[in-house]
């Protein structure tokens, strides 16, 4: 998994609440539990289930978090 | 009277000293050669001998790219090492393919276990409604099934590699067998609404083991119904061809594009990754399928047509007459 952060928000527990996470993750199971544990934890969270979905995501809206998974359908993690 | 004769044989004695320093130095400037000759061409034969142990002894897992290389020399030798260079380029891609299917089987392993840990944590991270646990259980018991199915099927793959179950060769009426195959996947398709078309003439007999065939074809009949679309239909043939018995299991569905399809048999191969875990496939069936067949002196072949479906044909020799 790869972590960007792009906006040099503070980690206090306000900000917390307005950071924006992408979770691009294939198996239905672990992208459900992944963005429950983080909306439980303040996070905004938006999800994809696959590389196409997400790279459309994460060029539409601006995100300060990508939990992106490597091995995914239709467009891979890791960009060549 | 006597004659006494005498002749000075100083002369004599030095030409004999002569002759013996000349048969000194010849013998050892013939010795010396001969010891020349010998060491040069022994060292010809020896040394690619010397280079072959080399390579063959610095080869191990770590390094296994080494191969001989002889330059100029005899044509039998030249043989040898080309010979040791294709067995060890063998062992090579043997050995990487192993170490990519045990990578592959623990990222397999990793993904279910992951969702086990993770709703696990939820659901006792804080006091959480009757539903929301039931939620979470239900959510681990298919992980755990998915994982349980995959050591199974790892198990399946280890024991046909290793040949420590020998098939089990008993007459087996594969007419029949195909029938209770699709008895078995009768539920499966009916979840779906597939219609599966079954024409298999009884008393067609191969030699085999009757659980390892029952895998087989159940496996192709679940995947053909897992890659079908609903409403669609599988059929299911079995018939001789002289001394051969086919099977072939036919479905409607997207079909395998060119390219995947030489490699469907490959261990964890996924044509689309999705796709198989929508199906709740190991990524191991065809593999599994593919040793059976070869315990069984037989053949898998995949046709397909993209967007047409996909055939797999099963080729067994028909069984000896007891």
């Amino acid at each position: 998994m790869v972590a960007s952060q792009n906006s040099p928000s503070s980690s206090s527990g306000k900000r917390v609440g307005l950071l924006r996470v992408l979770v691009v993750e294939d198996e239905p199971d672990l992208l459900r539990g992944l963005s429950q544990a983080l909306r439980e934890d303040g996070y905004a969270v938006d999800t994809a289930a696959d590389g196409e979905d997400g790279l459309y995501k994460a060029q539409a809206w601006d995100y300060d978090v990508i939990v992106l998974d490597l091995m995914l359908p239709k467009l891979s993690g890791i960009r060549e | 009277m006597i004659v006494l004769v005498g002749r000075n044989v100083h002369a004599d004695f030095r030409d004999l000293r002569n002759l013996l320093y000349l048969l000194i130095g010849s013998g050892t400037a013939v010795f010396a050669l001969g010891l020349l000759g010998g060491w040069s061409l022994s060292g010809a034969t020896v040394r690619p001998i010397a280079e072959i142990t080399r390579v063959a002894s610095d080869l191990s897992e770590t390094n296994l790219s080494d191969r001989i290389d002889l330059g100029e020399t005899d044509a039998e030798l030249q043989k040898l090492a080309r010979t040791l260079n294709e067995t060890f380029a063998r062992l090579q891609s043997a050995f990487n393919r192993q170490v990519q299917f045990t990578a592959d089987a623990f990222h397999e392993l990793r993904t279910p276990l992951s969702v086990v840990q993770i709703h696990q944590e939820l659901a006792l991270s804080k006091e959480r409604t009757p539903e929301e646990y039931r939620e979470a259980i239900e959510t681990c018991q298919r992980a755990t099934t998915r994982m349980n199915a995959l050591v199974e099927s790892l198990l399946t793959l280890a024991r046909l590699d290793t040949d420590a179950a020998p098939v089990l060769k008993e007459r087996v009426d594969i007419g029949a067998l195909v029938w209770d195959c699709v008895e078995q996947v009768q539920l499966l398709a009916d979840s779906k609404c597939i219609r599966i078309e079954t024409q298999a003439a009884f008393d067609v007999y191969v030699d085999g083991s009757r659980n390892q065939l029952v895998q087989v074809i159940t496996n192709l009949l679940t995947n053909a119904i897992a890659y079908s679309l609903s409403d669609a239909e599988v059929s299911v043939t079995v018939h001789q061809q002289s001394d051969e018995v086919v099977v072939s299991v036919c479905d409607t569905g997207d079909g395998i594009p060119a390219a995947d399809l030489p490699h469907v048999f490959e261990r964890f191969y996924r044509v689309d990754k999705q796709r198989t875990q929508d199906s709740g496939g190991s990524g191991l069936g065809l593999s599994i399928s593919k040793k059976i067949m070869d315990a069984h002196g037989g053949r898998i072949v995949a046709e397909s047509a993209v967007g047409e479906g996909s055939t797999f044909m099963l080729t067994f020799p028909v069984a000896s007459l007891a």
